[in-house]
């Protein structure tokens, strides 16, 4: 089969798929695997749990291995659940110097330390997802990210809801504070943060940029005048209320009829 | 430039040419239909195929090249609107409709239509090609791939090939 042919086949397929099967069917399906930086320019590696359960495969090491195919050339870093550590962090800071894009959800064992020290080697990024990462203090970790990725554009954190289940107390704006400082973002979404409307609207001051706004089960933010005032340049605007807070409930009863235009429908509650 | 023998644009009627098989067989197919292979596509503009000539393709056979011509015909059209920008849904689903079914095919023929679309290159084809034999082999190991695409299994010496770059990686245990 000639290499051309193999490499559109292989660019159909999962990474892992790839590094797992695909690998090993022959000598020029190994070749191809191997010796095409462009298969590896988007890398995306999740859990295969089954695969773990059997024993067969190191998930940190086979990411650290797909980095290393790209040979520099790696742009997009999307790592889900337990298949990426510090180590792993670390060695992509270390290997892929063009990265563009890092998504991480989920990734339990990156430590707050772990991503702080790679993130400031990310000269180039444009874009980041920080989902469901337990470990990183995500307010302290964004204070690094506008200081180290002077280029980031777009911006997507996600807590965990059980916070918000549990957690009474007043809101937080940490996140929001240190949000602020991304001067060029272009996209924003936050999902279950406890920002306040004050905290949103030092975002909205402070990016000048900012045309697509995504706010998520935040709970205490409260759709008012002066709020919707701040909106009204932001050309994609998407709200999804929280079941949790009263607030939202009432407000349910009066929408701003004015903005209706621009404003997504999201479970039922439109601003 | 020669001029093409056979009914030209003037009067309407669709320019036709000649392609011949491996196996001597002749198929005469519009000019717009064999010129989504980019391999045919300078020949026929240099007015190649037309008449009693015939391009000969000594790398495909007959039942292929019929397969491969029906997907060209079916294509012609779209190919010709520039990737048809103004194509209706309805022609988009029935194009899609005729992929599914285009590659709904014996593997040893799936195999003699990827060499075709690559020897010709037919982009459009080449990627339905891949597309089929990457679903084919999504989640089946290294040796169910192998039979899947009908190579022979590996000898003693490739296989403890294989197993030893594995080892290399160092993320594989087995």
């Amino acid at each position: 089969m000639p290499p051309e042919i193999i490499s559109s086949i292989l660019h159909r397929l999962h990474h892992v798929e790839v590094m797992l099967c695909a690998d090993k069917v022959c000598r020029s399906w190994r070749r191809a695997t191997r010796h095409e930086p462009e298969l590896w320019h988007r890398i995306h590696m999740h859990d295969h749990a089954d695969l773990r359960g059997r024993g067969l495969v190191d998930l940190h090491k086979m990411a650290a291995d797909a980095v290393l195919r790209s040979e520099g050339q790696c742009e997009e870093f999307r790592g889900e659940g337990s298949c990426v550590h510090d180590n792993v962090l670390h060695f992509i800071s270390d290997q892929a110097p063009l990265l563009k894009r890092l998504i991480l959800n989920s990734c339990r064992e990156i430590s707050h330390e772990g991503f702080v020290e790679a993130i400031k080697r990310f000269p180039l990024l444009e874009e980041l997802e920080l989902t469901a990462c337990l470990m990183v203090c995500s307010n302290e970790a964004l204070e690094t990210v506008a200081v180290a990725c002077r280029r980031l554009k777009h911006l997507r954190l996600g807590h965990l809801s059980s916070s918000c289940l549990y957690y009474e107390g007043e809101p937080d704006d940490r996140d929001a504070t240190a949000i602020a400082t991304l001067h060029g973002l272009r996209s924003l979404q936050l999902v279950h943060n406890e920002l306040s409307n004050h905290g949103l609207e030092a975002i909205l001051d402070s990016c000048p940029r900012l045309e697509s706004l995504e706010i998520c089960r935040c709970r205490n933010i409260f759709m008012n005048n002066a709020l919707q005032a701040k909106c009204a340049r932001i050309s994609m605007l998407r709200l999804v209320r929280s079941s949790l807070s009263p607030r939202f409930r009432l407000n349910l009863a009066a929408p701003p009829p004015s903005t209706r235009h621009r404003c997504t429908l999201s479970n039922g509650w439109l601003i | 430039m020669a001029a093409p023998e056979s009914g030209d644009g003037n009067n309407g009627a669709a320019r036709m040419v000649t392609l011949i098989s491996s196996d001597n067989t002749r198929f005469e197919v519009e000019a717009a239909a064999a010129s989504l292979s980019q391999t045919l596509q300078l020949t026929i503009l240099d007015g190649g195929g037309g008449g009693g000539d015939g391009i000969p393709l000594p790398n495909v056979d007959s039942a292929t090249l019929s397969k491969v011509l029906e997907y060209c015909i079916k294509h012609a059209p779209a190919a010709a609107n520039g990737g048809a920008p103004n194509a209706t849904a309805v022609d988009r689903a029935e194009l899609e409709r005729f992929d599914n079914e285009f590659v709904n095919i014996d593997q040893s023929v799936l195999y003699s239509l990827i060499m075709a679309a690559h020897n010709l290159e037919i982009e459009g084809l080449q990627s339905l090609v891949a597309k089929k034999v990457a679903d084919m082999i999504k989640g089946k190991s290294p040796m169910e791939i192998r039979r899947t695409l009908g190579f022979p299994d590996p000898t003693p010496e490739e296989q403890a090939e294989m197993n030893a770059h594995m080892l290399e990686y160092g993320w594989a245990y087995e």
